[in-house]
C-alpha cells in the first residue's frame, strides 16, 4: 500500500459540545469528500487502534491521565482545574478519555504502518493535537498524539524524527515535550504569538541543553499570504531539514491559516497549502524513503476550508492533481445542512484572494525574521 | 510580580575597599564582567566607580605611560562620592525613574543613608519589566480602545466573565498627554484559543478592537 488513511467513525466522538468551534464533523466531511471523489480506495483505509495508558505516559503525567479518565466517567473533582479540564476551551464530556486515546492511537497506527514498510505514507486527520502539555489540556487538545508517537518512534525504532508543524498556532506542546532532545527536530511555522494563542513560538525559543538548536520557530506576521509563507518555508525549513536528515517526518497540517478561518489572521489560500504539501512530500521522498505521517490539526472553517485543504493533502500524497470541481454529490449532500455557501472547486479562485493593505511591510518583516533565524541557526554550522 | 527594589536587587554585591588601588578595581570589574563597583568600608557605602571612570584614568594603549600610576592611585581618589542611592522598600518604578532621569546605570540599595543592602542595575529593571509583560501562560491577546468613562472596563470584564474565560493579565497604560480622543487602550491576555465570541460581543458594545483586525481590513 502506498498511502494509508487512518479513519473510524469513532473519531467523531471527540466532541466537546454543540457550540464548540472544534467540530469533528470536519473529519467526516473530508472522508466523505475523498470517498465521493474516488480518491480514497477501500484498501487504503485502516482502522485506528487505541493508545494504551502506558503509551500516553511516555509524555503525559500519570496524575493528568488519571484526571482525564475520572472526568471521562462523568465524575467531578476539585483537582480538574489544575489540569485545565472543564474550561471554555476544554469542556469535560462523557467518554473523553477513549475519544482522545483513539486520536492518539490513530497516529500510532500511522507511525507503525510507515516504519514497518506497510505504507509509504500514512494520514491521520484526527491527529495533530499539538497544544496538549505534559500535565495539562490546552487549546482543544487533550492528549498530544504527535508527541506520543514521537516518543514511541524514539523508543521502539530509535528513529531521528522531524516534527513539522504548519498550523497557524504555535506547536507549543510538542516543542515543550522534546525541548532538550537532539534526536527530534521540532519546526513550527505559525502566526506570530504577539496576539494569537498560545503566545509562544518566538525565534529565540531554540531548545535547551543537548537539544539546543533542535527547535526552530518561524513566527509570521498576521495577514501573511501564500508567497511570503511558501518562500520562507523554502528558505528556512528546507535547508534545516536537509541538515538534520531525519528517518521519518511527522507533519501537522492544521489548515487554520486559510484566510477564511475564523480564529487566526493568516491569509493563505489553497495555492499556498498545495505548494507546502508538495515541499513536505518532496522532503520525505528525498531524505527518508517517503516515510511520512501526515496529521490534521487546527481548522475552524468546517465547511468551506477543511475538507478541501485536507483533500489536497491526500491528493498530493497519492499523486492526484486536484484542480477541478468538487463532486456534485458531495455538494448536494451537505449544502442544506451546512447553512453556508459551499465552494464548488478544490482550489480557491485566484481572483478572490484578499487584498492586504500592508502587504509589503508584512513580507519585509517576515524576511527579517527569516534572516535572523538563519543567522542564529546552530544546525547549519 | 516584583514591585519593590528588594524583590529584584542583587544582594551579594561585588565591591572594593576605598584603599584598593585603581588597578585592583579594574581587575575586579574585568573578572566579574560588571560595569559598576561600589566602594564599601565595613558595609558603609563610600562611593561608586563605573567602568567609564576607570577607563578615563587608564593610560592609553597607544602611548607608553607609567602603568605604576594605576598601582599607586587609590580608588578613593577617583570615586564618585555624591552617589544616588535607593531604599529596599522603594518601588521598581522609582528605580526605573531614577536610572532614566539621571542617565546612570546602577543604584546602590542602602538603609540608614549609607548601609549597603544590595545593588540594582538598569538591566535588572529592564528584566523585571520584560517578565511583567511576558508570556507565562498560554493565551490570546486582544487590544481594545474603550471610552474613558467610569464603568467601561467593567463592561468589558463582564463580557469576558459571561464567556467563562480566565484573564491572564491586563495592561492599561495611563492616558497619554496627546490623547484627545477621550479613549483608553487596554491589552488583555485571555486564557483561551478562541477569543472570537468575546471580540464580537465587545464590538457590539461599540468598542474598538484595534489589533490585529485593523491590519487586514474586516474579516
Amino acid at each position: 500500500m502506498r498511502t494509508a488513511f487512518i479513519y473510524s467513525g469513532d473519531f467523531l466522538k471527540y466532541r466537546f459540545n454543540e457550540e464548540h468551534p472544534f467540530d469533528p464533523l470536519r473529519l467526516h466531511l473530508t472522508y466523505d469528500l475523498l470517498m465521493q471523489s474516488g480518491l480514497l480506495r477501500d484498501e487504503e483505509l485502516v482502522s485506528p487502534r487505541s493508545a494504551s495508558t502506558a503509551e500516553l505516559e511516555a509524555v503525559h503525567a500519570q496524575g493528568y491521565i488519571d484526571a482525564v479518565i475520572r472526568a471521562s466517567r462523568g465524575e467531578n473533582h476539585e483537582d480538574f482545574a489544575q489540569y485545565d479540564l472543564g474550561t471554555e476551551d476544554i469542556p469535560i464530556f462523557k467518554d473523553m478519555h477513549p475519544a482522545a486515546a483513539l486520536a492518539v492511537g490513530g497516529t500510532l497506527t500511522a507511525a507503525e504502518l510507515v516504519m514497518e514498510g506497510r505504507a509509504r505514507h500514512a494520514v491521520n486527520i484526527a491527529g495533530g493535537l499539538h497544544h496538549a502539555q505534559k500535565s495539562k489540556a490546552s487549546g482543544f487538545c487533550i492528549y498530544n498524539d504527535a508527541a506520543v508517537a514521537i516518543a514511541y518512534l524514539r523508543d521502539k525504532y530509535d528513529a531521528r524524527v522531524l516534527y513539522l508543524d504548519i498550523d497557524a498556532h504555535h506547536g507549543d506542546g510538542v516543542q515543550n515535550i522534546f525541548y532538550d532532545d537532539p534526536n527530534v527536530l521540532v519546526i513550527s511555522i505559525h502566526e506570530s504569538g504577539h496576539y494569537l494563542f498560545p503566545g509562544t513560538g518566538d525565534i529565540y525559543e531554540q531548545g535547551s541543553d543537548e537539544g539546543y538548536g533542535y527547535t526552530i520557530n518561524l513566527p509570521m506576521e498576521p495577514y501573511t499570504q501564500d508567497g511570503s509563507f511558501v518562500s520562507l518555508f523554502e528558505a528556512v525549513v528546507v535547508p534545516h531539514v536537509h541538515a538534520f536528515s531525519p528517518d521519518i517526518i511527522i507533519s501537522q497540517n492544521g489548515c487554520d491559516g486559510h484566510h477564511l478561518d475564523p480564529l487566526t489572521h493568516l491569509s493563505l489560500t489553497t495555492k499556498g497549502y498545495l505548494q507546502i504539501f508538495h515541499l513536505i512530500h518532496d522532503l520525505a521522498e528525498q531524505l527518508c524513503e517517503g516515510k511520512l505521517v501526515a496529521l490534521g490539526g487546527g481548522g475552524y472553517n468546517t465547511w468551506q476550508v477543511v475538507p478541501r485543504v485536507w483533500a489536497l493533502l491526500w491528493g498530493q500524497l497519492v499523486g492526484e492533481k486536484l484542480d477541478g470541481p468538487l463532486p456534485e454529490g458531495w455538494i448536494k449532500k451537505w449544502q442544506d445542512i451546512s447553512g453556508s455557501v459551499l465552494p464548488r472547486f478544490y482550489c480557491d479562485d485566484p481572483d478572490l484572494v484578499p487584498q492586504i493593505p500592508r502587504r509589503k511591510e508584512i513580507e519585509e518583516k517576515n524576511q527579517i525574521v527569516a534572516n535572523r533565524i538563519m543567522r542564529q541557526s546552530v544546525l547549519l554550522l | 510580580m516584583p514591585v519593590l527594589v528588594e524583590d529584584i536587587m542583587t544582594r551579594q554585591v561585588i565591591s572594593v575597599n576605598p584603599f584598593n588601588t585603581v588597578m585592583e578595581t579594574l581587575k575586579v570589574a574585568k573578572e566579574n564582567r560588571i560595569r559598576h563597583i561600589p566602594i564599601v568600608e565595613e558595609s558603609t557605602l563610600k562611593g561608586v566607580v563605573s567602568d567609564r571612570d576607570l577607563r578615563s584614568v587608564s593610560p592609553s594603549v597607544l602611548v607608553e605611560e607609567d602603568m605604576n600610576l594605576l598601582e599607586k592611585t587609590l580608588v578613593k581618589e577617583i570615586m564618585i562620592t555624591n552617589v544616588i542611592t535607593i531604599h529596599p522598600l522603594d518601588t521598581v518604578e522609582e528605580a526605573a525613574r531614577l536610572l532614566y532621569i539621571h542617565k546612570i546605570g546602577c543604584l546602590p540599595v542602602v538603609t540608614g543613608g549609607d548601609q549597603m543592602m544590595g545593588i540594582i542595575t538598569d538591566g535588572d529593571v529592564l528584566a523585571s519589566y520584560v517578565e511583567m509583560m511576558g508570556i507565562l501562560e498560554q493565551g490570546s491577546v486582544i487590544q481594545l480602545d474603550i471610552p474613558d468613562r467610569p464603568g467601561t472596563l467593567a463592561k468589558v470584564l463582564e463580557i469576558i466573565t459571561e464567556h467563562g474565560v480566565n484573564i491572564i493579565s491586563i495592561f492599561m497604560p495611563p492616558k497619554g498627554k496627546d490623547n484627545k480622543a477621550n479613549s483608553r487602550e487596554i491589552i488583555i491576555r485571555l486564557q483561551t484559543i478562541d477569543p472570537s465570541k468575546i471580540i464580537a460581543d465587545i464590538k457590539e458594545l461599540g468598542f474598538l478592537v484595534i489589533w490585529p483586525e485593523l491590519w487586514g481590513g474586516a474579516k
